[in-house]
């Protein structure tokens, strides 16, 4: 078992992994920027190492940086948390090469993972569903008019040279499909230099569900079930719950066993969600993977009982699933997670500065992961996010009913935070009838006349 | 104080007055608390209290700056916890080493290991009495196995050295004072 870990991140995340160390007997190192010399993550950790100015490039993410003060402090392992370099396949490397266990996937897994062309058709010959395509680029009108016949109506054309909603369309028929095959082209041509397109089965009003699983050293794998997190701004999610409404024991079964299966061909270990659209007959496609603990696993932990971030630590040693596990997955409840960003809760303009009251709700089946405290100060450089507030109940209805209770006693004052959109969220019909998709934000900005 | 949680405005914004009653209560609150000193920024209101200054006493004085929430982040916030729990032998935290007006002080820019001289056994590079130009080299920090020469920003005589052979040093630690050159 490690003697030391260096948490090579900041904010909540790193607190959270301190709070697994601690609960482990880990001595824990935390590094810091100048902008965060009075964080709660430095405040707990045994050791703290300032590392750079508060610009990420020269702080959190200057691996030089990082590893230097993983040796003087004679650390075993580094957890990487979420964002940041968790998923940066060439830190990993650099971690093994300096005898440091990165608490994560091996690298190459983790590059696989992150070709988005790659991880699609390594899933398609496993036989995890994916969203149907064409392979590669489009040599014209009449090869986009068989894809799409193929494919099936609607279909998304898309540049392969760039995004941004640029080179995009979305055809519905084919009477349509010469004319905006033909704009589409232009416009990336024009764009990016490069009128090359591809095609996707476009998916109305997806829900966004992922599975979260977890894999030992020696190739065995386990699924934790579903989460659903449809409610997203600008792809930023602001909520998220488990299990989802549309998904049955038998399609969470199915789907789990497929993924083990797979992971364990392709020699995943340790933790990772698997994303997926589901459209409106409740089929499932993979979009891509996530080789990192995610910000949302706290639902998760809630229905479940364990402890990702724990058997991150104890699989990284080691460990076996069985060991880790201490059993079948039950899932109890229901688990719905809000994600308060210090942000004006209409404008949505981030807000810095410090926090002079700062009062989390508490009660039965409420948890609040933050590293937020009164009198702290919000840093400008880092993401607007203050706190993750967690409830479970014994169902969804119970769920809603706590979460709506504790966001009404979860005081934040200095600062603008997200609390006052998320009450009114709890409070929408169309949440509550479990009407979720990834458009659900932009009809509830229209019910509630906002941008 | 009504904690409206409702309301989206920052609280600071909604006062920006301050009467007599209120600064007679702040001058009881200062005595009772034996504050030393004590400042308030409040819309157009700045007040500054200090006590007459007795002994100089150990423990940290008790002073207090209370600003809006509009103050840029670089004002150290309110009874910041002290340091983090009782490890052994971390990096010595960059403390503010009280330094008189005249020294410069030259702090290091990346974390590793502080040597003194070029290589094991040889003399150090400077020692304290040395005259030093802007850009010669002091130490060495060693960070992955790269030995990295830290160079003087200023011209000037080397008053004392503030670390020691092989010491683990963090970003902006220091490690020399310098009287600059006039």
């Amino acid at each position: 078992m490690f003697k030391k870990i260096l948490i090579a991140n900041r904010g909540e995340i790193a607190l959270r992994v301190i709070c697994a160390c601690k609960e482990l007997g880990i001595r824990t190192v935390a590094i810091y920027s100048d902008a965060d010399r009075n964080s709660l993550h430095v405040r707990f950790a045994d050791e703290a190492i300032c590392i750079g100015p508060p610009q990420l490039a020269q702080s959190y993410l200057n691996i030089p940086a990082v590893i230097s003060a993983a040796e003087i402090a004679n650390v075993d392992a580094i957890h990487p948390g979420y964002g940041l370099l968790s998923e940066n396949a060439n830190f990993a490397e650099v971690c093994e090469t300096c005898h440091l266990k990165f608490i994560g996937p091996p690298p190459e897994v983790t590059r696989l993972m992150g070709e988005k062309e790659k991880a699609r058709a390594a899933m398609k010959k496993a036989g995890v569903p994916i969203l149907p395509g064409s392979d590669g680029v489009l040599g014209g009108e009449g090869e986009a008019l068989e894809w799409a016949r193929t494919v099936g109506f609607p279909v998304i054309i898309k540049a392969s040279a760039g995004g941004g909603g640029r080179g995009m369309r979305i055809v519905r028929s084919e009477q349509e499909l010469p004319g905006l095959f033909n704009a589409a082209q232009s416009e990336a041509a024009a764009a990016f230099g490069n009128g090359d397109l591809y095609m996707e089965k476009y998916v109305e009003h997806p829900r966004h569900i992922e599975f979260q699983v977890l894999a030992d050293q020696y190739g065995t794998v386990a699924s934790l079930g579903e989460r659903e997190c449809s409610i997203q701004r600008r792809h930023q999610k602001l909520l998220e719950e488990s299990p989802s409404t549309q998904v049955t024991p038998e399609l969470r079964e199915e789907i789990g066993q497929v993924l083990c299966k797979t992971l364990s061909d392709i020699g995943y270990v340790n933790a990772g969600t698997i994303e997926f659209l589901m459209d409106q007959d409740q089929r499932l496609y993979f979009i891509e993977m996530n080789t990192r603990i995610q910000v949302e696993h706290p639902v998760t932990e809630m229905v479940t009982d364990v402890d990702l971030v724990k058997s991150q630590i104890l699989l990284a040693a080691g460990e076996t699933l069985e060991n880790v596990l201490h059993g079948p997955i039950v899932h109890r409840g229901h688990a719905i997670e809000c994600r308060i960003n210090a942000e004006h809760p209409e404008k949505f303009t981030p807000s810095a500065g410090k926090i002079t009251t700062f009062h989390p709700p508490g009660g039965t089946g409420v948890r609040v992961d933050t590293a937020a405290y009164a009198e702290g100060t919000i840093p400008p450089y880092y993401d607007s996010l203050i706190a993750k507030l967690i409830v479970r109940g014994k169902d969804r209805e119970e769920a809603i009913s706590r979460m709506s209770r504790a966001l009404g006693m979860f005081i934040v004052e200095g600062v603008y935070t997200t609390i006052p959109l998320h009450r009114k969220i709890l409070a929408d019909e169309e949440f509550r009838a479990g009407h979720t998709d990834t458009s659900f934000i932009e009809r509830f900005f229209a019910r509630n006349g906002k941008g | 104080m009504c904690l409206c949680y409702d309301d989206t405005r920052p609280l600071a914004g909604r006062f920006k007055r301050m009467n007599l009653k209120e600064i007679k209560e702040l001058i009881q609150l200062i005595k009772e608390e034996e504050i030393t000193e004590f400042e308030l920024e409040r819309g157009d209101v700045k007040l500054r209290i200090r006590r007459g200054a007795a002994e100089v006493s150990q423990g940290a004085d008790r002073i207090i700056a209370l600003h809006s929430a509009t103050v840029p982040v670089a004002q150290p916030p309110l009874a910041a916890p002290a340091g983090h729990g009782a490890g052994t032998a971390p990096p010595p935290a960059a403390q503010a080493v009280p330094a008189p007006e005249d020294l410069h002080i030259v702090r290091s820019p990346i974390v590793g290991t502080y040597y003194e001289s070029p290589s094991p056994g040889s003399p150090p590079f400077v020692k304290p009495g040395d005259v030093v130009e802007a850009g010669q080299v002091l130490c060495i920090v060693e960070a992955m196995k790269l030995m990295n020469e830290i160079e003087a920003d200023v011209a000037g005589e080397i008053v004392k050295s503030l670390v020691k052979n092989g010491q683990p040093i963090e970003y902006g630690q220091e490690l020399f004072a310098i009287r600059p050159k006039k």
